[in-house]
């Protein structure tokens, strides 16, 4: 037996993730991932997709492996839904829907892949992975996730919940979630990852969707994670003829976090929405980088993102629209919206237009300041103190993406922003 | 259906010939390809050069030997075979000219048919002209009437020569040797360009304009730009460029350099038309330039670009705004056809309080060109309530041209207001239709639309300029939407 040498400092924390992986257990086939993760280059900010995001530190990241937990006390406790519970990648609790070799299944990946290999197989199989470090990473060594796979025609009646916990320590997790609309099915899907105070671990998730012809699928991903935790996820999304698809990302609260989001619109005539918003204080950093391919004509985009950067936080958003060649009448809107509260605050946003295609109506809008002056009077007129004056507008600016949330999740995140800045 | 097919007029502007494309048959000083020290200790030795400017050359060229071409713009080319080019072309009749009826008739004859007729130009228009062939300046009108007001503006080797301190003072503080690849050449083999220096408080009484021609083949045009503004002065500054026809490419990477003192306020206009390519995309220049200003307080520099020519643009005009109150705009009309490929845009750093910055930038693409805006908007953490506003327009006119966008936008002081607003579209048929139904063809109802929606930088030009530039743009423009 050799003894493997490992030269590299993102080598040696490849491998000591999937140690940890491995001893929490791995669910899938890496093998492929891991081949193209050791020619892949670790993100640095020479990299354009990371000009703005630091990683150097994550290379020191050392996953414990620690104790298992309690599973998590349910959230939304009154909100009516298929609970699918995941603590630090591990399947915990939840009740498994199986109506068959081509029905519906609501339950973990582990259990999809044992029964339906061939149904589940073709998934996770994203573009992005070969060429992304963290992607890759994943894939090299994924844990469980949950797997919902809606047979066509199936209109769901009741949402489904994916929590992933997130213990205290330093631990690492890398859930492997996938969604897959059947043609002309309908299905809404929230995705929720918290973590306490005592977190401080890496997790580097993804959620792979795909969403049959004329098919509707509405994600609402919720993030409240406490603690000094590192999240990087990956979602994408590939979209079939004239299907549907809106994607809301509410980004409660995260110490560091970089979402990547990717939609194919992969037949004519598809429709996406995505909304987000963001809000990170004291020293906290958050970064959405989206792109949406639109590689058939007639398709439509609509993306919003909205955040504010307060104390010495830092926001990063950058939205790429891309029209492929033929892809005529393109309707595709990208607005970004940040307001600047710190001192020591920064705000980068890079909107990006990318289009081959000559009849299209594509436009990308982009703003970064502060309060209104005439608002701000206004309300003081009326005799509110000029925090409450402050509070009242950031609610009003946010109430756009946050609005389009289920009330109940709108009222958690708000609630959660109000404990963070103090709202009253 | 292609656009081509159904408009006659398409068809005749994506066969137009390039009209500078003519070559001028004067004799040339022309040293062999190739680039060394040597090469470089030849170039200073023939423009008689001091020691300290030798040296400043010596060291470009060695940090330019350690930095690698830059990839990163969205355009796709053959790299410059960089040995294979001639640094140092010069007409022959290099001789002191005493006034301007001593230019080589040849030379006289090339300047007329670029509609830079000097004479006329002295009589009517009131613009005094530095003309550089082939990185060599060779004529430069109303010296001595500028020299009044103590204005200097003289070809950047006769300023070498003359005005040593105020060069040596200048050079290279706006864009440092290292800045780029580049510019580190630039900085290596520069052979001359424009110098234009205006005493405190000046305000310059007519535009000053210089007229870049590559003119040999086998040559790269590495002309250096320096514009020092002290003061509370005022200067307005034109550029054009053609180039001949030529099946390789040739290279064209200039260094302009502004400095705006407290108050003082630079115009500086570019025509940009060198030889785009045939329609396949064969020859063309190759246009990597690094043009930049800095602004001291309150002092404004303001770029306006026209650029309807190159093979690939490389090219980000920037305004540092160093001094508290000083304001930087970038007005630009981008047009690619056939197989030209542009990257372009602006850098605005806002370091002082109270700076305040434009973007306008309009691209048009046709045919297979590739038009991309790539712009920068920095508010730094001392520069309070600094303002930018960004608009980018991308008018796509066939299927087959790409139009893309890349704004960055960092902010790192909260009283920033910044506002970035991008579309892009074809013409709209409703708005042709309403032109038809009003009696233009559909040619000038496109003249009309496509005008229209450049005039917000054409009207930046001066007068002289916005004429040329409605010259070429038309060009382009004719029926050229299916």
């Amino acid at each position: 037996m050799t003894e493997v040498v490992t030269t590299t400092k993102e080598a040696a924390l490849a491998a000591r993730i999937s140690e940890a992986m491995a001893l929490s257990g791995v669910v899938g086939d890496g093998h492929a991932a891991q081949q193209y993760l050791g020619q892949l280059p670790y993100p640095t900010t020479r990299l354009e997709r990371w000009k703005y995001t630091r990683v150097a530190r994550l290379l020191d990241f050392e996953p414990q492996s620690l104790p298992e937990t309690d599973p998590p006390g349910q959230i939304l406790p009154g909100f009516n839904a298929h609970r699918l519970v995941f603590t630090a990648g591990k399947f915990t609790a939840g009740t498994v829907v199986d109506e068959g070799k081509d029905g519906l299944f609501i339950g973990p990946v582990s259990a999809a892949l044992e029964r339906y290999p061939e149904r589940v197989g073709a998934l996770a199989k994203s573009g992005f992975k070969s060429s992304e470090w963290f992607a890759a990473m994943q894939a090299s060594a994924p844990q469980d996730g949950a797997c919902i796979l809606i047979p066509e025609g199936h209109r769901s009646d009741q949402p489904i919940l994916i929590h992933h916990h997130m213990p205290a320590g330093a631990r690492a997790a890398q859930p492997g979630h996938l969604i897959q609309v059947g043609h002309g099915a309908t299905a809404e899907v929230v995705l929720w990852s918290d973590s306490p105070a005592g977190a401080c671990g890496l997790m580097n998730g993804s959620l792979d969707a795909s969403v049959g012809d004329a098919a509707d699928l509405t994600l609402e991903i919720v993030q409240d994670e406490a603690g000094k935790g590192h999240h990087i996820g990956h979602h994408h999304f590939t979209q079939g003829k004239d299907s549907q698809l809106t994607v809301r990302t509410a980004t409660a609260r995260a110490h560091w976090l970089r979402n990547d989001l990717q939609i194919t619109q992969g037949g004519t005539g598809a429709n996406s929405t995505f909304h987000g918003c963001y809000l990170p204080n004291g020293e906290q950093f958050v970064d959405h980088h989206t792109r949406i391919d639109h590689a058939h004509p007639d398709g439509q985009s609509d993306e919003l993102y909205k955040g504010l950067a307060a104390d010495a936080a830092t926001a990063v958003f950058n939205g790429k629209i891309m029209v492929h060649k033929d892809a005529q009448r393109i309707e595709a809107y990208q607005s970004n919206a940040n307001l600047l509260l710190g001192e020591r605050a920064s705000v980068f946003t890079k909107p990006e237009l990318e289009i081959y295609a000559d009849d299209v109506r594509c436009s990308h809008g982009c703003t970064t300041g502060q309060f209104n002056r005439e608002a701000l009077f206004y309300l003081r007129s009326r005799g509110m103190t000029e925090t409450a004056a402050h509070n009242l507008l950031v609610q009003a600016f946010l109430a756009e993406v946050l609005d389009g949330f289920r009330p109940m999740i709108r009222d958690h995140v708000h609630a959660v922003y109000a404990e963070r800045l103090g709202w009253t | 259906m292609s656009a081509a097919e159904d408009n006659p007029l398409l068809e005749e502007f994506t066969r137009k010939e390039y009209e500078f494309g003519f070559t001028t048959d004067i004799a040339s000083d022309k040293i062999p390809p190739g680039l060394n020290e040597e090469v470089i200790k030849l170039i200073s030795a023939k423009k008689n050069e001091p020691e300290w400017m030798l040296e400043w050359r010596l060291d470009a060229f060695k940090v330019w030997q350690s930095m690698k071409e830059p990839e990163w713009a969205h355009v796709q080319y053959q790299k410059p075979d960089y040995q294979a080019i001639s640094y140092y072309s010069a007409p022959k009749s290099a001789a002191p000219l005493g006034s301007l009826d001593e230019v080589d008739p040849e030379l006289r004859a090339t300047m007329d048919k670029l509609g830079i007729s000097l004479e006329e130009q002295k009589r009517l228009s009131g613009v005094a002209v530095d003309f550089v062939m082939d990185s060599v300046s060779v004529a430069t009108s109303f010296k001595e009437k500028l020299g009044e007001l103590g204005i200097i503006f003289c070809s950047m080797s006769e300023a070498i020569q003359k005005h040593p301190d105020l060069v040596r003072q200048h050079l290279g503080t706006v864009v440092p040797v290292k800045d780029n690849f580049f510019s580190a050449l630039n900085s290596a083999v520069f052979t001359d360009g424009s110098f234009c220096y205006i005493p405190k408080g000046a305000r310059c009484p007519m535009e000053l304009s210089t007229y870049f021609r590559i003119n040999e083949a086998g040559t790269g045009q590495f002309e250096r730009t320096l514009v020092v503004a002290e003061e509370g002065s005022y200067v307005s500054y034109l550029e054009g460029c053609t180039a001949p026809q030529r099946d390789e490419n040739q290279l064209h990477a200039a260094v302009v350099e502004l400095v705006a003192k407290d108050d003082a306020e630079i115009k500086y206009s570019t025509v940009q038309n060198w030889y785009p390519g045939d329609a396949q995309g064969k020859g063309g220049v190759f246009n990597f330039v690094t043009k930049r200003g800095i602004c001291e307080t309150r002092a404004k520099i303001s770029w306006t670009q026209v650029e309807t020519g190159s093979a690939v643009t490389w090219k980000y005009p920037s305004c540092i705004l160093k001094g508290d109150g000083s304001t930087g705009e970038f007005y630009s009309v981008a047009v690619t056809n056939n197989a030209q490929q542009a990257d372009t845009g602006t850098k605005m750093i806002h370091l002082g309080a109270n700076t305040n910055s434009t973007i306008i930038s309009k691209g048009i693409s046709a045919g297979n060109s590739q038009n991309s805006y790539r712009g920068l908007v920095q508010i730094g953490p001392r520069a309070r309530n600094a303002r930018n506003f960004s608009q980018c327009d991308s008018l796509l006119m066939t299927d087959t041209s790409g139009a893309h966008t890349f704004p960055y936008i960092e902010a790192k002081n909260p009283t920033a207001q910044i506002e970035h607003e991008a579309t892009t579209s074809r013409i709209g048929e409703d708005q042709i239709f309403y032109c038809l139904q009003r009696g233009l063809t559909e040619e000038q109802a496109i003249g009309l639309i496509v005008n229209g929606y450049a005039k917000e930088v054409l009207n930046k030009l001066p007068m002289e300029f916005a004429v040329e530039a409605r010259k070429l743009l038309s060009i382009s423009l004719e029926g050229s939407v299916g």
